[in-house]
């Protein structure tokens, strides 16, 4: 194992896919059959015991990463290292540094046991007899599965079958995990619960190393130390999480004003006056972007001086475009495909 | 080789859930014998002559021919279908997370199928023997189950290409079909090379289970040495090892593709 503080290390990883790869349109040369850039020279590193994330919207590339780093998918150029180990080079030996959780849980086999799904797991990583035994138990207990290890994976709720994954992924006690949007299929509470654990269990007790792939900014702001954020392909910013949240909370506000005045309120927030709120007890809700966080002090304070009657002026809760956006000078078509979906 | 168990245990385990399914393929094979049974009663006199030299009974011949075909369907089925399954599921792509290599993974996935059908082929076997005039020579079993093995590691190849197509083009593009019902037809299966058109009958020789079939036949049921067969044994040894290793390098080679174009999962 490396002693190296950076754990994972990937440098201009570049990869292209075929949108169609039909052999028979791409000889006609049909469009979509030549190579789309899936990833464009992207370096990052992550350092041992740190819980780092990969943050973005679907189609950023964050899954086509993992699956480079994890050797299932080779890139077009760039370098991968695992561990300390080139993980092209000498793809056995990078395997037996990191275990995978993928997002998909069909990838369990559903007719067996949630143990024996371990065991398997346990043994292609090399484990036998009493010392694979106590594995697969300790994993089934680090995620609470162990009175149900018995049970058919077919019988199990998304929340467990996720927790099944996990427990496959840590039999072996790897020193990296790789995790590609945990808490996708999981309940709210299910979801809170899990990143306690991530948090609590795999990183501060067992000193796993993270990667985490999410296009959730709550589950990185719960979870991650640092992050990077991917818009098509690239990295369009590195930091911690803090930073990244002071950049961006805050620019969006959401100000309740008496319906009386909400003409006079959408001029003073720059929104279109031909849209109007529904008004709930006489008030009207309306969510305003801001140059920035700074804005906001001055922005009420032009509000109350105008004779709005302001009842309620906080901060968004921080979204994935907001994010996207304040690390981008205009907004980019992933934060208004985001904007646009929510 | 520990890996390889693994793999087998567990998808044994899962397949051995399907209990009615389980029961209902047994009980079909015992119902299937009946009708060659009588086929092979009727044409008897009529193909004794030709068969001689394998089999002084038609409904023996007919069941070692189809204990032979058990074998080759499920040599060139059994990986091209796992290996698209595994595909849809994101179940290769996790299993190659690990430290497993390719060829244990896929003999691991397998080994289950073809268990079963050695299972199912007693069960021929042990009706056929309760119920044939002429005797099975059970001295020389172990003898006719390494014929079988052959046979099966030789159209083992033909699964390789198979699954190979699979990973490239998501079709097998009816390589298994294709090589079934030629083998079917040439192969000495359910008739002698004697009886085969004199345009096709020389194609018999390209086809393994010509060799594996004349050399099982001669071992089970008419009690002959391994080393009576030898010129049928070699044929298929040769026939084994070449298959492997053109099934072989077209998956690996394959296998490399997938990684590079991302289709070891269904997007």
């Amino acid at each position: 194992m490396s002693d190296a503080a950076e754990t994972i290390v990937l440098r201009d990883v570049t990869k292209s896919f075929r949108a169609d790869r039909s052999l028979l349109r791409r000889l006609k040369g049909a469009p979509g059959t030549t190579p789309r850039p899936v990833l464009d020279s992207v370096s990052l590193t992550v350092a041992r015991g740190e819980i780092f994330g990969l943050v973005g919207a679907n189609g950023a590339g964050k899954t086509t990463l993992l699956k480079i780093l994890s050797t299932v998918l080779l890139p077009d150029h760039g370098a991968v290292r695992v561990d300390g180990v080139d993980a092209l080079a000498d793809p056995a030996t990078a395997r037996r540094r990191l275990a995978v959780v993928p997002a998909d849980e069909r990838a369990l086999f559903w007719r067996i046991s949630a143990a024996e799904n371990v065991r398997l797991f346990a043994s292609l990583y090399g484990l036998t007899g009493a010392a694979r035994a106590a594995a697969v138990h300790r994993a089934l207990e680090l995620v609470g599965l162990a009175d149900a290890g018995a049970q058919q994976v077919g019988t199990f709720s998304s929340g467990m079958r996720q927790r099944t994954l996990i427990a496959r992924a840590l039999v072996t006690q790897p020193p990296i995990l790789i995790l590609d949007e945990p808490t996708r299929s999981l309940d709210p509470v299910s979801a809170r619960e899990l990143r306690r654990f991530i948090r609590d269990v795999l990183c501060a007790q067992l000193g796993t190393t993270i990667l985490l792939a999410t296009h959730s900014t709550e589950e990185a702001l719960q979870l991650c130390d640092r992050a990077a954020l991917m818009v098509k392909g690239t990295i369009v910013a590195t930091d911690s999480l803090a930073r990244l949240q002071a950049r961006a909370a805050g620019a969006r506000v959401r100000v309740r004003v008496d319906v009386m005045h909400e003409l006079r309120a959408r001029a003073l927030l720059h929104l279109p006056a031909e849209i109007r709120g529904a008004a709930v007890d006489g008030h009207v809700v309306l969510d305003a972007t801001l140059p920035d966080a700074a804005q906001a002090p001055v922005v009420l304070e032009a509000l109350v001086r105008a004779g709005v009657r302001v009842t309620e002026f906080a901060p968004l809760p921080l979204t994935l475009a907001d994010l996207l956006e304040s690390v981008t000078p205009a907004e980019t078509p992933a934060a208004a495909a985001v904007r646009r979906h929510a | 080789m520990r890996r390889m168990m693994a793999v087998t245990r567990a998808y044994t385990l899962g397949m051995l859930t399907y209990r009615t399914r389980t029961l209902v393929s047994l009980l079909s094979v015992l119902v299937a014998v009946l009708p060659v049974y009588f086929v092979a009663g009727a044409l008897q006199p009529l193909a004794a002559k030709a068969i001689a030299g394998e089999s002084t009974e038609y409904f023996t011949y007919l069941i070692v021919g189809t204990i032979a075909s058990f074998v080759m369907a499920e040599a060139v089925n059994a990986i091209p279908s796992l290996v698209n399954s595994y595909i849809n599921s994101g179940t290769l792509e996790q299993i190659l997370t690990t430290p497993i290599r390719w060829p244990s993974l896929m003999a691991g996935l397998s080994a289950y199928g073809f268990g079963w059908v050695a299972m199912r082929a007693l069960v021929l076997l042990l009706t056929a023997w309760i119920w044939a005039t002429s005797t099975i020579a059970w001295v020389r079993f172990p003898e006719f189950a390494i014929i079988m093995s052959l046979l099966a590691v030789a159209y083992a190849g033909v699964g390789l290409v198979a699954a190979s197509l699979v990973l490239l083009l998501r079709s097998s593009l009816f390589v298994p079909q294709a090589a079934l019902t030629a083998s079917v037809l040439l192969g000495t299966v359910y008739f002698p090379r004697g009886v085969l058109p004199p345009a096709f009958a020389p194609f018999a020789a390209f086809v393994p289970a010509t060799s594996a079939l004349s050399a099982a036949r001669q071992v089970l049921l008419r009690d002959l040495p391994l080393r009576a067969v030898l010129p049928d044994l070699v044929q298929l040894v040769g026939w084994a090892v070449g298959g492997v290793l053109v099934g072989g390098l077209c998956f690996h080679l394959a296998l490399r593709h997938a990684r590079r174009a991302g289709t070891l999962t269904q997007y």
